[in-house]
């Protein structure tokens, strides 16, 4: 794992690359695998975020509170 | 760095991810701390995603009586979009809410909610209505969001839902989850004495076998005084506790949890603790110092050393043969800042030859750097072992 990798991950998860330092003490692939499960994680809760909208925003409500450009 | 934490906060962040906690396994030497910080990143990322919507509706329930918001959130909102919704709104129209709301699904309201950015919220709620939400908790037994939460009720409020909580067990289960464990001191004063005791007796119980690591977690992670007071309780129940403590320990490879947690013993406990009978067999010691290496608790060790009888002593020489190379370095560094010289070379006269001879190559690597009195103890010492022969 590399210092970029590290910052890579930082800036995806908003937080400075510092906090995240043991993470270095991971093996390349576990790195990975982590970096994956973050990526996997962040779309999951951005589905299930815009899902539960949809679900509750009937279309009338929908165009008048989400506007398209935000969604 | 505490193994039992972080397995606690990879199963909050499996619960978060979706991800099965056996697949997380690769995380737990990780502190817990990172874990945590990794968890509430993903958790912020979930509130940041459509924020300028879920104000707008937050702004809209403010205008709205809360008879009509109660069916608004059960039946249209869910309980992510209304812990969301929540957390935007001022605490004392969503304590009003809440008060109205079914505890079941506050309960899973809950679940989805940021503690930390709801603490006036929690304030603000009856105790009667926790003590609601509670039960609807414990019903699903969901320790976890317990756990988050317990920190931030005030103690009538701690004190009025464990007095409903009959079972220990489901007490060592939430405050597993307890999140800042400076906290647990507090929260286990809070408890009667005999409820506590009860707990650790848990570790007795063959049938309560998942409860051990949680028992650990709680003697692992309180203050000081509170760790040689629970430990104390713990003995004076007969060496069965103890036998039972250091099964679990092995059992489930706590020792970097639980060596510390001994050294804060009274003198006389940790005497009975290294003197167990259990904690001679080799495969428990060969564990005890792979994790005394592995997580740099030499130190703790060492001064554990002076407490050993012969045969215990014979069981970490043996040990200490097989460690991995830099091991006996290690140890003499921290025999050196404990000033322990005396028990460490009782070990050190127990090894095998060459080892023995590796040894005082270490302690002279020393001598240029040590002061005259250190050295003229240690030498002392090492004639006493027959290490050294009499100076000419």
């Amino acid at each position: 794992m590399t210092e970029q990798d590290l910052q890579r991950l930082a800036q995806k998860l908003r937080r400075p690359p510092a906090g995240l330092a043991p993470l270095g003490r991971l093996a390349d692939a576990d790195f990975a695998r982590l970096e994956a499960l973050v990526d996997r994680g962040s779309l999951q809760l951005e589905a299930r975020s815009r899902r539960e909208l949809e679900h509750a925003l009937p279309w009338p409500l929908r165009g008048l509170l989400w506007p398209r450009d935000e969604r | 760095m505490s193994r039992l934490a972080s397995r606690a906060e990879l199963l909050k962040l499996a619960l978060l991810t979706g991800e099965p906690a056996a697949q997380l396994d690769y995380l737990e030497p990780l502190p817990s701390e990172t874990l945590r910080q990794l968890r509430i990143a993903l958790l912020e990322r979930y509130a940041r995603q459509q924020a300028p919507v879920i104000r707008r509706l937050a702004a809209i329930a403010r205008w709205l009586p809360v008879w009509l918001i109660v069916p608004l959130a059960r039946w249209w909102l869910g309980p992510a979009l209304t812990a969301r919704i929540a957390g935007e709104m001022p605490a004392p129209q969503a304590a009003a809410i809440t008060q109205r709301l079914d505890p079941a699904f506050m309960a899973q309201v809950a679940a989805w909610l940021d503690p930390r950015r709801a603490r006036e919220l929690i304030r603000l709620v009856s105790v009667d209505r926790i003590i609601a939400v509670a039960q609807a908790m414990l019903a699903q037994r969901d320790y976890l969001t317990m756990g988050r939460f317990v920190e931030y009720l005030s103690d009538d409020a701690v004190r009025a839902v464990a007095e409903t909580i009959g079972d220990e067990g489901e007490l060592l289960e939430i405050v597993f989850h307890v999140e800042s464990k400076n906290r647990l001191d507090h929260l286990v004063r809070v408890l009667p004495p005999e409820r506590v005791r009860r707990a650790i007796l848990l570790v007795l119980d063959p049938a309560r076998r998942p409860l051990w690591p949680k028992i650990l977690s709680l003697v692992t992670h309180v203050g000081y005084v509170l760790k040689r007071e629970l430990g104390d309780l713990a003995a004076s129940q007969g060496d069965a506790v103890l036998d039972a403590i250091v099964q679990a320990a092995q059992e489930e490879d706590l020792w970097e949890d639980i060596l510390p947690v001994v050294t804060c013993l009274s003198p006389e406990v940790q005497q009975r603790v290294v003197n167990l009978e259990a904690i001679g067999r080799p495969a428990v010691m060969r564990r005890i110092l792979r994790a005394a290496d592995g997580a740099q608790l030499w130190p703790e060790l060492i001064s554990l050393l002076q407490w050993m009888n012969g045969g215990v002593r014979d069981a970490v020489a043996d040990a200490v043969a097989q460690l991995p190379e830099g091991a006996l370095q290690r140890i003499a560094y921290a025999a050196l800042l404990r000033e322990q010289w005396e028990p460490t070379l009782d070990v050190v006269r127990r090894l095998p030859p060459a080892q023995r001879g590796e040894c005082l190559r270490i302690v002279e690597q020393y001598r240029p750097h040590a002061d005259a009195a250190t050295m003229a103890r240690l030498e002392q010492r090492l004639r006493h072992h027959r290490l050294v022969g009499e100076p000419a």
